[in-house]
């Protein structure tokens, strides 16, 4: 059986959807960090998360960047990526549009000229998010409301929307999910899944943030 | 029998030239839909996000979203590798890609003019050569004339598309020619613009 190592930060950020895939696809793995920033140039894009994979001999079989390179990789091997080339496709573009609303929130929190901060968390909370949540609700009107996004089966896709609401819910309150139940269900669903309740509820589980220097 | 595929989008290259390339590159024909401000108002709300790019496949099943459009024609134009771990570094550029794409796009946002001269300056002198460093280090370690394995992928195109961008020069303050510091990454633009059917292509648009 393979091993995995997951370097990222000690907190959720860009890796949680990817620690998600590794406990749903019940692999061997675990939490590395890195000496930040002193070891960023020699990994192969600067950036964290990096996956690095062994095989049964020990042997490096990959060491890959980019978070959703990571799960795709991840969901394939474990099967939670889709049956069908549209199947993948369509878990891929709801992928890609999380993403969309990831990067919109990073945006606003941490990379926004401070004096335009503000107004571009309004945008977010009052467009982009609202906009972005009815559409992945949308989808799964689309797919009969089973809590599913494609068939009958889980997939990565349901991991990443648990992250973003867990993400959303912790810095903006738990209103603005209140009016799409249907990804409200979908939450419920993967909490309910045995090994991810088990992660997300122990005590070593990272923090959503890392805890500033020093303390 | 093939599936009728349909590519609509915007008049212009933006995030659509890669998957129009990688049909024409594929010889998979399809139809290259391009619509204006006004019509895409009108029918934005029946698409998957609000948003295009989309592929339209027998006229019924949309996918949105760039990459994932990318990655699927890319499937049966023979860019896109079978094996598992080619497939993750084509991914790993394409995400890649996606961060050039919001280092540039947080300049885009910027509404005061001084605060936006002085990022996009950062970015042109900082940022993008610092993004392409890394890239060219890697696309260097193998120096196949391609970014992953030894043949054109996606991957290609989509970095030979930024570069048709940038040199565009509509970026204000930043260099139009930053990728010509990068040899390796020069070779595998050639290498695409020097395709036939990219030629034919551009040729015939």
């Amino acid at each position: 059986m393979s091993r995995y190592e997951l370097v990222y930060f000690p907190m959720r950020g860009k890796a949680e959807t990817s620690r998600l895939l590794l406990v749903a696809g019940g692999a061997n793995w675990s939490n590395k960090t890195a000496q930040w920033p002193e070891e960023k140039d020699s990994m192969p894009f600067g950036q964290m998360p990096l996956l690095i994979e062994y095989n049964e001999s020990g042997e490096e079989v990959i060491r890959l960047a980019q978070s959703h390179a990571i799960e795709r990789y991840l969901a394939r091997k474990f099967g939670l990526a889709g049956s069908n080339e549209i199947e993948i496709a369509i878990l891929d573009s709801i992928i890609e549009s999380i993403r969309d609303l990831h990067d919109a929130f990073i945006y606003y929190a941490r990379k926004a000229p401070e004096v335009e901060k503000a107004a571009h968390r309004e945008t977010y909370l009052n467009t982009t998010l609202p906009n972005g949540l009815k559409y992945l609700a949308r989808f799964l009107e689309k797919n009969g409301n089973n809590r599913y996004y494609v068939g009958n089966k889980l997939s990565y896709a349901e991991l990443y929307l648990y992250v973003l609401v867990e993400f959303a819910t912790t810095f903006e309150g738990p209103e603005f999910i209140k009016p799409y139940p249907e990804l409200q269900r979908v939450v419920d669903l993967v909490q309910k899944h045995t090994g991810v309740k088990q992660y997300v509820d122990s005590p070593d589980r990272v923090p959503i943030f890392k805890p500033p220097a020093g303390k | 029998m093939a599936p009728h595929l349909k590519v609509t989008y915007f008049n212009m290259k933006a995030r659509a030239e890669p998957i129009r390339l990688a049909l024409a590159i594929g010889d998979i024909p399809f139809e290259d839909e391009r619509l204006t401000r006004e019509q895409f108002a009108e029918l934005k709300e029946t698409y998957p996000f609000g948003q295009l790019p989309i592929l339209t496949i027998d006229h019924k099943t949309v996918i949105a979203q760039q990459h994932a459009i990318l990655r699927y024609v890319g499937r049966f134009a023979g860019l896109y590798p079978e094996d598992p771990i080619e497939q993750a570094k084509v991914d790993q550029f394409l995400g890649f890609a996606e961060d050039i794409n919001f280092a540039v796009g947080k300049t885009l946002h910027t509404t005061d003019p001084t605060l936006k001269k002085s990022q996009r300056e950062e970015l042109s002198s900082k940022t993008l050569p610092k993004l392409f460093g890394y890239l060219e280090r890697s696309a260097s370690q193998t120096a196949t004339g391609y970014l992953v394995g030894s043949k054109l992928t996606v991957a290609d195109i989509v970095l030979y598309c930024f570069d048709g961008w940038l040199r565009m020069g509509v970026l204000d303050h930043v260099s139009p020619t930053i990728l010509d510091g990068f040899p390796t990454l020069m070779k595998i633009v050639e290498n695409v613009r020097g395709n036939e059917k990219v030629k034919a292509w551009n040729e015939a648009h």
